[in-house]
C-alpha cells in the first residue's frame, strides 16, 4: 500500500524524493522559482488539492513544500492546474508536462519562457513523483 | 487531443506561380546576402514585378540569427506595412521571418514572449509565404524559431515555437535548389536525415508524421547521393526537396530530441553550420538512445521502422534491424563526406568548452523530448564519442 497522493505523507515523501534525484539536481541546477500545483476536482477526486513547492538549484527551497488549506493563499512565481483526471495521466507519464499544456490539459501562469528552458527539469519533477509508491484517487 | 500541423504547401517545377493566385500586394521578403548574390532573389522580384505587386527587402539575415537582426528586421517591417511577408532561405531566413511576422502582428511582445501557450491571432495583417532555397531544415514546415541570444558565457540558441509561426504557405520550387552547392546540399540533406530520424522516436512520435519520416526517409536515401554525384539532376533536386519537406512536417508534428540538442549548442558555440552538427550527431544519439537499459521501445520502433525502410530485413531482431539503420546513416554520411567533430573543431576547443556545452543541453526544450534522457555527465560523454568517432557503448 502506497502513500495517498496530496497528503501531509504525501508531501514530505516528495521532498525526499526531489531532494534526493540527481537527475533533478543536474536539469534544474540554475532554476530558483515556486509553484502551486493546483489539482481540481474530478474523477474520483473530490475535492481541490492545493500543493506550494519552492524550488532552488536542484533542491526543494528554503520555503519548503507543503499542502496548503483550503482558504490559504499564497503567491508563487508559477501556478500549475488542472483537473485530477489530467493530472492522473501526468502522474503515470501518459502524458508529459509541457504536453499537457499544449493540449489544453493542464493552465500555467508565470514567466512561460522561463519554464520552456527547464522542460527536463519539470520532466525529472514527475519522475519524482513516479519513485513515490503514491495511491491515486 | 492532438495535432498535425502544416501550411498549405505548393511544390514542383514553377511552384513560385503560385504567387499569382494571392491577391496580397505589398511583399516584405526576408532572405540573405547568398541570395542576392547568387541571383536567387531576382527569381522572386522578377515574378513579383511581372504581378505587379510591390517588394520592400531585408537581406541582412546572418547564419544563427541574432535577436538583434529580428528586432531590426522587425522594425522595417513595421515601417513598410506589408500584407505579406516572404522568407527566401534556408533555415535562417525562415526562423527570422517567423519572429517578424509574430512583431508586426504582435508589436506588444518580445522575444521571451514566443511560448506555445497563448493565442497570437497571427494573419490579421499579414500571410507567410516561405519559398526554401535549401533542401535539409524543413523550416517552412514548422513551429520554430531558432534565435541566437549573447549571453556572458557565450552564444546559447533560444527554441522559440508556436503553432501560430508555421508560414501560411510553403512553396518548393526546385529551381531555388538548382544551383545548390554539393557541400551545403549534403549537409541540409543530414538535417532532413537527423529530423525524420529522430522524430520517430520522439516523445511526442504520432502515426501521421511516421508515415511523413519513412517517405522522407526513402527518398533521402535513393536522391541524396543521386544529387550529391550530379547536382544537374533536376528530377532528383525536386525528389530532394520534397523530402525535406517531407521530414520538416514529420519533426515539426513530433519534434526532436538529443541530436538537436547537441547540435544547437555545438552550433552556436563554434558557429558550425546546423546540418552538419544534428547530421554528424545523429549515429551517436540513436546508438545512445538504443542502448536503454530500461525500455525496449526505441529498439522495436526504430527496428521496424528499418524494415519498413528496406534497410533490414523482416526476420532480423529489433536491435540487430535498428543497428542496420545506424549503419545505413554512418554510410549515407560517407557518401556525401559529411565530416566528423574533430574535423569541425579541435581537441582543446571541446576539452575547454564541454562542460558548458553539456549544460546548456539541458536547457533546450529538445532535450526534453528523446525517449531517454540526459543528464549533464551524458551529453559530455556523447560530446567526446562523437570527436573520438567512438561508437556509444553507455
Amino acid at each position: 500500500m502506497g502513500i495517498l497522493f496530496g497528503t501531509e505523507q504525501w508531501i514530505e515523501a516528495y521532498k525526499e524524493s526531489v531532494n534526493s534525484s540527481k537527475a533533478y539536481e543536474d536539469a534544474a541546477k540554475t532554476w530558483e522559482g515556486d509553484f502551486v500545483f493546483v489539482c481540481e476536482p474530478a474523477g474520483n477526486l473530490d475535492h481541490e488539492i492545493r500543493m506550494y513547492i519552492d524550488l532552488w538549484h536542484g533542491k526543494i527551497g528554503p520555503k519548503g513544500a507543503r499542502i496548503l488549506n483550503p482558504s490559504e493563499e499564497v503567491e508563487s512565481e508559477f501556478v500549475y492546474s488542472g483537473p485530477w483526471t489530467n493530472w492522473e495521466k501526468l502522474l503515470q507519464k501518459k502524458i508529459d508536462p509541457i504536453q499537457g499544456l499544449m493540449q489544453g490539459k493542464f493552465k500555467l501562469k508565470g514567466n512561460m519562457g522561463k519554464v520552456m528552458r527547464a522542460v527536463k527539469a519539470a520532466q525529472e519533477l514527475v519522475n519524482c513523483v513516479v519513485a513515490i509508491d503514491t495511491d491515486l484517487y | 487531443m492532438w495535432y498535425f500541423y502544416a501550411p498549405k504547401t505548393v511544390y514542383g517545377e514553377d511552384a513560385i506561380d503560385y504567387l499569382e493566385e494571392l491577391d496580397e500586394k505589398r511583399c516584405f521578403i526576408i532572405t540573405d546576402e547568398g541570395i542576392i548574390k547568387f541571383g536567387l532573389i531576382d527569381i522572386l522580384t522578377n515574378k513579383l514585378k511581372k504581378l505587379e505587386k510591390e517588394w520592400n527587402i531585408f537581406s541582412e539575415v546572418e547564419p544563427d540569427p541574432r535577436e538583434e537582426t529580428i528586432l531590426k528586421a522587425a522594425k522595417q517591417c513595421q515601417e513598410y506595412k506589408p500584407d505579406l511577408i516572404i522568407a527566401l532561405g534556408g533555415g535562417s531566413p525562415m526562423d527570422v521571418a517567423k519572429a517578424v511576422w509574430v512583431f508586426y502582428e504582435r508589436p506588444d511582445l518580445g522575444i521571451d514572449d514566443l511560448y506555445p501557450f497563448i493565442k497570437l491571432k497571427l494573419g490579421e495583417k499579414a500571410k507567410l509565404v516561405a519559398i526554401p532555397t535549401t533542401s535539409g531544415t524543413g523550416a517552412e514546415t514548422t513551429w520554430a524559431s531558432i534565435i541566437t541570444r549573447k549571453t556572458d558565457k557565450g552564444d546559447i540558441k533560444l527554441e522559440q515555437v508556436h503553432k501560430e509561426m508555421i508560414p501560411t504557405i510553403a512553396i518548393l520550387d526546385p529551381v531555388f535548389v538548382k544551383s545548390m552547392p554539393l557541400k551545403l546540399t549534403a549537409s541540409t540533406g543530414f538535417d532532413a536525415m537527423a529530423h525524420l530520424s529522430e522524430c520517430i522516436v520522439s516523445l511526442w512520435k504520432n502515426e501521421y508524421s511516421e508515415a511523413m519520416a519513412l517517405k522522407a526517409f526513402e527518398l533521402i536515401q535513393k536522391y541524396l547521393p543521386i544529387v550529391y554525384k550530379d547536382g544537374t539532376d533536376m528530377e532528383a533536386r525536386e525528389k530532394l526537396h520534397i523530402a525535406a519537406n517531407m521530414a520538416g512536417l514529420a519533426f515539426g508534428n513530433a519534434q526532436v530530441h538529443l541530436g538537436h540538442a547537441l547540435g544547437h549548442v555545438l552550433g552556436a558555440t563554434f558557429h558550425i553550420p546546423h546540418g552538419l552538427t544534428v547530421g554528424m550527431f545523429l549515429p551517436y544519439v540513436l546508438q545512445y538512445i538504443l542502448n536503454d537499459p530500461n525500455s525496449d521501445a526505441t529498439k522495436q520502433i526504430l527496428g521496424t521502422f528499418a524494415k519498413r525502410a528496406g534497410v533490414a530485413k523482416w526476420d532480423d531482431s529489433d536491435m540487430n534491424a535498428a543497428k542496420k539503420y545506424v549503419d545505413e546513416i554512418k554510410r549515407l554520411q560517407k557518401v556525401v563526406n559529411l565530416p566528423s567533430l574533430n574535423e569541425m573543431i579541435t581537441r582543446t576547443q571541446l576539452d575547454e568548452n564541454v562542460d558548458q556545452m553539456a549544460e546548456w543541453c539541458l536547457e533546450s526544450p529538445s532535450a526534453a523530448m528523446s525517449p531517454r534522457g540526459a543528464g549533464s555527465q551524458e551529453f559530455k560523454k556523447l560530446f567526446v564519442h562523437a570527436f573520438e568517432q567512438k561508437d556509444v557503448d553507455f
